[in-house]
């Protein structure tokens, strides 16, 4: 070989070695910018997914960047959910119907759910899988709990071929992200619709529900708590124990900061907290994170107000068992006014303003408590509501605030109870008070009435007008009713007809009926009928009492008893009174009489009260003592003398009789 | 039995209020004339007399009343009842009372008309 030969070879040599290296170079070069892209790719798809709380966004970045960084020909995601044993397809490329199904059935399915379990990622090569997979590369890689990548077959300039080695673990450092990434979302969302489910679940909540941190300031609020703190805003933040204190509930504010202090439940019952408009039941319990560390508390307030606003208004007027009904109705009661039929039930005591003067004030007003008490029960007992007290008697309402299909029969009952019960009254205390009552029934006006300083559950209308009527007409003892209340119970009770009356105020004459009892007592009533009636045979009274100062009242206490017994008003009977003790005094005084004793007969007749006073003194001449009364009037001596004109004033007819066997005084009083 | 009157009585400078309950008889009429004799010595002549706690009263006892009013009128002073029941007030009229004193339906009515 010459030298230029020689020369020539080596340069060809040279040549190829450098071509050869630049060969090698560009391959070197290609491989580098092929790592820097992947290298970038999974910076950039690290980022993409790193970002999104949401697991569809997540998925959509990341399987085309998976694909695409191993350059796969084709892909799909599954995904596994908590406490569900299916993968379900999130997404795919480039695969085909045929292949998906392939991919969710045995043996395919099978060995996804080990590399599940296992964590290892798994290389399958062609024919492994058979069916419409078993031409294809396979790649699955777990997404840490969350799902797996399967990416198929690997795409090169050589055609398609298996993954290499870079590959797993290029998509092992990906899929881990993306797991890390799916985990977040899941839990994020899982957190989201906990959220939203206890927000529902406290909204629809009627009692408030406030929770704060451990220095006492409100984070949550749901919004009954709007509802209750009513006028108050911008609850977030504050102090929940001021905003109590500044709504009156003094005493939930106290026991909030005490549970901030020492992390014990506490309960407030209403009762404890009625301040301003609110009244409130709390319940105050610690909030504790999973660790069992205290992070603030929770208040749930019950808000009674309206209820108590309620049972307050009607406690002292109805039935713990009505007031409970009022509270639970759908509606409340009409307060500014509604028409609605009831049963009217008007009892006035008789008698009992006589022992006023005997038993003074206190020992009075001991024994009418004493008596309503007994008397208020019974209405009730029955579910009447009582309307108010008038004097010595008070008003009683069946069917109003609250109806019941019998309220008529109970109103009657509650009178033939309230009748009996003023017998053991009377045993108990030795009283002798008698009881009138009257009963209607019909359409009233039944609301709130009264000024806004003072407003009363009452009922007004011409019916309300009538029971009062009938109970004024009543004798002691008689339960008077009208026709609307016999025509529903004559079936059921027993009655005697009153006729038609005329009562004052109502145009039209009214049939009347006496309530006597229960079936079978109206005949027994008949045969005494003339007893209670005092028709035919007028009642007497005897008194005999000795000639002493003072004694006279025991006269005007038996004149008070028979004057209510017959039915005389008032004024009546305390003229008929102090006529008696004009002539007692008078007979005490001057009749010197031999056995120091006085006789009184009262007789009650069909129309009027005679007295008889008589004595068994010296007797007087009569004419005699009216013409020196006379003369000493007139002559301007006004201390004594008048016993007789003031009989003969206050008394109807006055007729005296003296000789020397006595004197006989009778005084009249006429109905 | 005894009925015994209840008499509370206050005073000012000008006035004398009796509140009396109870039997107004002879003795309970007593009781009445020996507060106001003692009050008419301290210079009080000016009286008003409530009733309301008084249902019955004699003749014998509004007899001595007779007499306080007469005594309180020679002074120059007034004396009132108040809260009379209608039967009392009746009783007073036909014995003349009223002639000589008066009868208001109120506390405060008869203070004022016997203050002025």
């Amino acid at each position: 070989m010459s030298k230029r030969e020689r020369r020539q070879n080596a340069e060809n040599i040279e040549a190829e070695r450098s071509e050869q290296l630049s060969q090698e170079l560009r391959e070197t070069d290609f491989l580098l910018n092929q790592k820097i892209l992947q290298l970038e790719t999974l910076y950039q798809a690290g980022l993409n997914i790193g970002s999104s709380l949401e697991i569809g966004q997540i998925v959509d970045e990341f399987l085309p960047q998976a694909i695409s960084m191993v350059d796969a020909r084709a892909g799909f995601l599954l995904r596994k959910e908590r406490g569900q044993r299916e993968l379900v397809l999130e997404d795919q490329t480039n695969m085909n119907q045929e292949q998906l199904e392939l991919a969710c059935c045995a043996p395919f399915e099978g060995r996804l759910r080990t590399l599940l379990r296992t964590g290892k990622t798994l290389v399958l090569a062609q024919g492994e899988i058979p069916g419409a997979l078993v031409d294809r590369h396979i790649l699955a890689v777990p997404l840490g709990r969350e799902g797996i990548l399967v990416v198929l077959d690997k795409e090169t300039r050589a055609g398609v071929q298996a993954f290499s080695e870079a590959d797993v673990r290029l998509l092992e450092l990906i899929c881990r992200q993306a797991g890390v990434a799916l985990a977040n979302a899941r839990l994020y969302r899982d957190m989201e619709e906990e959220k939203n489910l206890n927000q529902s679940i406290v909204s629809s909540i009627a009692n408030g529900v406030v929770s704060t941190d451990l220095r006492g300031r409100i984070v949550r609020v749901n919004p009954a708590v709007e509802r209750i703190f009513v006028g108050e805003e911008n609850f977030l933040g504050r102090s929940c124990a001021q905003l109590l204190r500044q709504s009156g509930c003094k005493h939930i504010a106290a026991a909030v900061q005490a549970s901030l202090r020492d992390g014990e439940s506490r309960q407030i019952d209403a009762e404890n907290e009625r301040a301003g408009s609110l009244s409130l039941n709390a319940m105050i319990s610690s909030l504790l994170d999973a660790d069992g560390n205290m992070q603030g508390l929770v208040i749930t307030l019950e808000d009674l107000t309206e209820h108590h606003r309620m049972r307050s208004m009607f406690k002292q007027y109805a039935s713990d068992q009505v007031v409970d009904l009022l509270i639970a109705a759908d509606s409340p009661p009409a307060l500014g006014g509604e028409n609605r039929e009831v049963t009217i039930l008007f009892v006035d005591l008789v008698g009992s303003t006589g022992l006023l003067e005997e038993v003074g004030a206190e020992e009075m007003v001991h024994l009418l408590n004493d008596c309503f008490t007994r008397l208020v029960d019974i209405v009730f007992r029955y579910n009447g509501t009582l309307d108010k007290y008038i004097g010595d008697g008070f008003l009683a309402v069946y069917g109003a605030p609250v109806a019941f299909d019998d309220d008529v029969e109970r109103a009657a009952r509650s009178a033939m109870d309230i009748r009996e019960e003023m017998k053991r009254f009377n045993q108990a205390n030795r009283t002798n008070w008698g009881i009138k009552i009257g009963l209607s029934r019909g359409m009233v006006t039944a609301g709130n009435i009264g000024s806004l300083r003072r407003m009363e559950y009452t009922v007004i209308g011409p019916m309300v007008v009538l029971g009062a009527r009938l109970c004024d007409r009543a004798r002691s003892g008689q339960i008077l009713v009208e026709s609307n209340v016999h025509e529903v119970l004559h079936e059921k009770l027993d009655f005697l007809s009153e006729g038609h009356q005329i009562f004052k105020g109502i145009r039209e004459p009214i049939e009347i009926y006496q309530l006597i009892g229960l079936p079978g007592t109206g005949a027994r009533l008949e045969n005494s009928k003339r007893e209670l009636a005092m028709e035919e045979k007028p009642a007497k009274v005897d008194l005999d009492i000795p000639m002493v100062p003072d004694m006279e009242l025991t006269a005007t206490h038996t004149a008070e008893a028979v004057g209510h017994f017959m039915g005389l008003d008032e004024e009546k009977i305390e003229e008929v009174k102090m006529a008696l003790i004009e002539a007692c005094i008078n007979a005490i005084e001057h009749s010197q009489s031999k056995d120091g004793r006085l006789h009184i007969d009262f007789d009650v007749s069909e129309d009027a009260l005679t007295i008889v006073i008589s004595d068994r003194g010296h007797g007087f001449e009569v004419e005699a003592v009216r013409e020196k009364m006379r003369l000493r009037r007139e002559s301007g001596q006004r201390k004594r003398g008048w016993g007789l004109q003031l009989m003969e004033e206050l008394m109807d007819r006055v007729d005296l009789q003296s000789d020397s066997n006595g004197t006989t005084l009778t005084l009249v009083k006429n109905r | 039995m005894n009925e015994t009157l209840q008499l509370r009585v206050e005073r000012d400078e000008k006035v004398g209020v009796l509140d009396v309950s109870g039997y107004i008889n002879n003795m309970g009429g007593e009781q009445i004339a020996d507060a106001c004799n003692g009050m008419i010595d301290e210079g009080v002549h000016c009286f008003l007399i409530d009733l309301s706690g008084c249902k019955i009263v004699n003749s014998i006892g509004i007899s001595i009343l007779i007499e306080i009013i007469e005594k309180v009128n020679e002074l120059g002073g007034k004396l009132g009842f108040c809260c009379v029941t209608p039967t009392i007030a009746k009783t007073f009229r036909i014995m003349g009372l009223l002639q000589h004193c008066t009868i208001h339906d109120s506390r405060e009515e008869g203070l004022q008309q016997v203050s002025s």
